[in-house]
């Protein structure tokens, strides 16, 4: 199905596999590395806590008190979309466009689509 | 196999090529000689498809570097400047990428990956993840990535920087036998001393412009100095390096 997929989209097989294990590969150790920094840094980890907490409890109350299941679904969504929308923007570096990305694969025959 | 004609390409206004033509043929190494700044990365970048130039036109391999820059790519391998490698892949991991990316049949990569990292010296290290690397260890994987697909081009930016002794001897023979194979070797380097010994033709350009080009012992016989690094002197800035220095430590005196 994939394959098919790829292959209808013009997209070169081998190299999109090999980009993708590669991104993933970095993405998982790198956010290793991340969660230990932060544990590093004790205040940051309480500051992260307590902010999602205050959000989540804030977020569950206005929820329960609204007995209107669409309102309810379009509150809950909206929050995740726009949640999706900030780590987009703030991490733009390195979840879409990374310039180390391009000083390193720049170089190589990628198949552009 | 690298013909440049006219080649222009500025910053802001700051011209960093400034209408440079050449050609390089099969089986050379040119070394390409410039101080900081004179356009030597930006030549390599451009030639290598990463840059477009304002103007002028640029064939690698063959092929126009502004309009089939995929077709130039398969061709070449590059050692860039900047040594940009993803340190949190293993070396195997990165090698393996690369040869994917030029769909290189999975056991002659892994056969010649294995083979150039023995023969830099690294093959114990090859599982271990590269931000563990020294400079030199990051810089073998760097020269083997751009060796692993065979290219018939090889545009190499300080291909020495971090390395040992003995790694470069290494480098230096195997660039010698590559273009003796029929390899065209690009190289950019502050080390005159390798460039004069492994080079077969020199050009040196200084502000993004050629200001002289030949075989070492032409362009010393032309310029009427005994040795490269006296004309790289004379023709890019540095003239009396006894006078230089000693001005410099009588201000260091005065403050």
């Amino acid at each position: 199905m994939l394959h098919y997929l790829l292959k209808l989209l013009s997209v070169d097989e081998r190299q999109w596999r090999a980009l993708l294990r590669a991104s993933l590969k970095l993405d998982l150790r790198q956010a290793r590395i991340g969660i230990q920094q932060r544990q590093n840094g004790l205040r940051a980890f309480w500051f992260l806590l307590i902010s999602s907490a205050i959000f989540g409890i804030l977020l569950a109350v206005l929820i329960l008190n609204n007995h209107d299941l669409f309102a309810t679904g379009i509150i809950f969504f909206t929050t995740i979309a726009i949640l999706s929308a900030v780590t987009i923007l703030t991490e733009f570096h390195s979840v879409v466009l990374s310039p180390e990305d391009y000083a390193i694969l720049g170089y190589q025959p990628i198949v552009l689509v | 196999m690298i013909q440049i004609e006219h080649l222009t390409k500025s910053f802001d206004g700051k011209v960093a090529v400034n209408d440079l033509s050449l050609q390089v043929t099969r089986g050379e190494i040119l070394g390409f000689l410039g101080p900081n700044g004179a356009g030597k990365t930006t030549t390599v970048k451009i030639l290598t498809g990463m840059l477009q130039p304002d103007g002028g036109a640029a064939r690698v391999a063959g092929f126009d570097v502004l309009h089939q820059p995929l077709e130039v790519k398969k061709r070449i391998g590059v050692v860039p400047e900047s040594g940009a490698l993803y340190t949190s892949l293993s070396g195997a991991e990165y090698l393996e990428l690369i040869a994917a990316l030029h769909h290189l049949p999975r056991d002659l990569a892994e056969r010649r990956a294995h083979e150039l990292l023995q023969l830099f010296g690294i093959a114990a290290a090859r599982d271990q993840r590269m931000s563990g690397y020294s400079k030199g260890m990051k810089q073998k994987v760097l020269l083997t990535a751009a060796l692993l697909p065979n290219p018939e081009v090889l545009f190499l930016d300080e291909p020495l920087n971090g390395l040992d002794a003995n790694a470069a001897r290494v480098v230096k023979a195997l660039l010698r036998k590559l273009a003796d194979q029929g390899k065209t070797i690009f190289f950019c380097s502050h080390i005159l001393e390798v460039v004069e010994r492994i080079c077969t033709r020199i050009v040196i350009i200084h502000q993004g412009r050629q200001v002289i080009e030949g075989t070492t012992s032409s362009i010393i016989a032309r310029t009427g100095v005994q040795t490269l690094e006296e004309v790289f002197g004379q023709l890019t800035g540095v003239q009396d390096i006894g006078e230089t220095t000693a001005e410099f430590l009588a201000a260091l005196e005065r403050v």
